[in-house]
């Protein structure tokens, strides 16, 4: 256990040292904190422009980064041949793949907790309430990192990093399309295409079901047991994908 | 060298052919100069879903800040593609219905708007999705009877509006009195004593009684025009009086209102009541007379 939380610790001092975390993190403060002048050019929808605005940099900013760090964590190390070092080590290949795993989750929430800061404290200034669908919206965001995570350590595990970016970004539009894939499939006459439409909805990672910030919007209350449900399918979901991770990772030539 | 010769050929061929065949981009005849470069709903729902809220508020923020801007009776036009493109993404987004609607109608003279069918066409969208809103039953009724004089269709409006759960206290008085603008004073009439049926309260339900009497008062009194009015045309020259309308045959309804008012021409030809101190109608540019100030 010592070792996953040395694994852990190293990951998430990696993801801190690299600067694309820092730079996306300047980003996101500036955006964040342009909502206030965007106030300015609007009238009626102070409240929904703050909350649209700081929601959807989170959202947005938080992914890619998201993305862009879970897949470069394990190529960098192969490239760099430090993986070596690591796997020469009393710790299996899972174990490593785990660690540098919960080390980017670190990673991701911490960032992602420094912008629910700055965004409270926006809404604050905006003399905008804090409300429960902000913090659901939140919770889900939290949770879809978890799985965007997941799916893009997956790719990184049996590819290279260009090829794994590529792929997690077409699958997280994917991942908050495939509801409206579903509802094509019910609708197709062919049955085996609306077969195949269903199949493909259950084998993607559904993040429509985690997006509560439309909810959001119109402050509209989530049932906790909602978030629960959700948060347990991101759950689920990651952990299988973190094991097929895993085992492509065991079996992956580092020649 | 032959195979030299070929490249060069077809290279300078191809360029020929791609330089003689390319121009600028075709212009759509029926695009404004300033419609706005808006994503379509499908495309903009499809690539932004993770962030569509935000892509939703950056393209209200432009059509507010094109508002501002909008000068002319194209920009103005411009305006309602915003409106459409937003409500078409969030359709529970009320301020485009409202804000947008309003501001897309532009005048091109005196009481002469452009613009003002597309303003309809977002405002009833918006009342698909807010059966209830009273706003946007009253601006609806506004553009049809202050901008297209289409007063039946007003009335309807503010009929419903009256109807709301959100009471919107003049807008029964309003729908009757459009009604009778429009030449159908019985109909007012019969909304206007269902009107007083349908209320609780005891000082409405009076004045929509006294409404109601007076409608039936202005329905005679429309007739009367009406005789009037045919008297002359044939004659050249105004009635001045209900008795030579009578005497001409042009008239053969009672000398009396439905309250006991005597009924007398004006010098103008139209018809007046001593119940009825002023007539039942829109007063409108066209109809000035008909102003009591």
């Amino acid at each position: 256990m010592s070792g996953l939380g040395a694994l852990v610790l190293n990951g998430f001092r990696e993801s801190r040292r690299n600067r694309v975390t820092l730079v996306i993190f300047l980003f996101a403060f500036v955006m964040i904190f342009s909502a206030t002048f965007a106030l300015e050019l609007t009238v009626a929808t102070f409240d929904r422009v703050m909350t649209d605005l700081g929601l959807g940099v989170m959202a947005l900013i938080s992914s890619f980064l998201a993305i862009f760090l879970a897949t470069g964590l394990i190529p960098r190390e192969i490239e760099r041949r430090t993986i070596f070092m690591v796997v020469s080590k009393p710790i299996s290949r899972s174990m490593f793949v785990v660690g540098r795993f919960l080390g980017n989750m670190l990673t991701l929430y911490a960032v992602l907790a420094m912008m629910a800061v700055l965004f409270f404290i926006q809404l604050e200034f905006g003399h905008a309430s804090i409300t429960r669908p902000h913090v659901a919206a939140i919770i889900g965001l939290a949770f879809e990192l978890l799985v965007i995570s997941a799916f893009s350590f997956l790719f990184a595990s049996m590819s290279s990093q260009f090829v794994a970016s590529v792929v997690s970004v077409g699958l997280y539009f994917l991942g908050h399309l495939s509801t409206d894939l579903y509802q094509l499939a019910e609708r197709s006459t062919n049955q085996a295409m609306g077969l195949f439409g269903k199949a493909f909805y259950y084998l993607l990672p559904n993040l429509d079901r985690l997006d509560y910030r439309p909810r959001a919007t119109y402050g509209e209350l989530t049932a906790w047991s909602e978030v629960g449900m959700s948060a347990a399918h991101a759950i689920g979901y990651s952990v299988v994908m973190l094991v097929v991770a895993c085992l492509l990772f065991e079996r992956r030539d580092f020649k | 060298m032959p195979r030299r010769l070929i490249v060069l050929v077809a290279l300078a061929a191809g360029s020929v052919l791609a330089a003689l065949t390319s121009g600028p981009p075709s212009k759509n005849r029926h695009a404004s100069e300033f419609r706005p470069l808006l994503l379509r709903p499908t495309v903009a729902r499809t690539i932004s879903k993770p962030f569509l809220p935000m892509l939703i508020d950056l393209y209200w923020l432009r059509s507010l800040n094109a508002i501002g801007l909008s000068d002319t009776l194209e920009k103005n036009r411009a305006l309602y593609e915003y409106g459409d493109v937003l409500t078409d993404l969030d359709p529970r987004f009320l301020q485009p219905y409202t804000f947008i609607g309003l501001a897309v109608p532009f005048p091109t003279g005196r009481d002469t708007w452009a613009n003002v069918d597309l303003s309809e066409k977002l405002l009833r969208k918006g009342l698909q999705h807010f059966p209830e809103n009273p706003q946007l039953h009253l601006y609806l009724g506004f553009n049809l009877f202050s901008y297209q004089h289409r007063y039946r269709d007003a009335a309807a409006v503010f009929a419903a509006a009256a109807k709301l759960p959100v009471t919107v206290p003049f807008a029964g008085f309003l729908a009757t009195r459009l009604l009778a603008t429009d030449g159908s004073p019985q109909e007012g009439a019969a909304l206007a004593w269902e009107m007083a049926e349908n209320s609780n309260d005891e000082v409405t339900r009076e004045q929509f009684e006294r409404r109601a009497r007076a409608l039936e008062i202005e329905a005679v009194l429309q007739h009367v025009d009406r005789a009037a009015l045919a008297f002359s045309n044939a004659h050249g020259r105004p009635a001045t009086s209900l008795e030579e309308l009578r005497t001409g045959g042009f008239y053969d309804g009672p000398a009396q209102d439905p309250s006991g008012g005597d009924i007398s021409l004006q010098p103008d030809g139209r018809a007046k009541s001593t119940t009825l101190l002023h007539r039942v109608q829109i007063f409108t540019d066209s109809h000035p007379e008909l102003d009591p100030e």
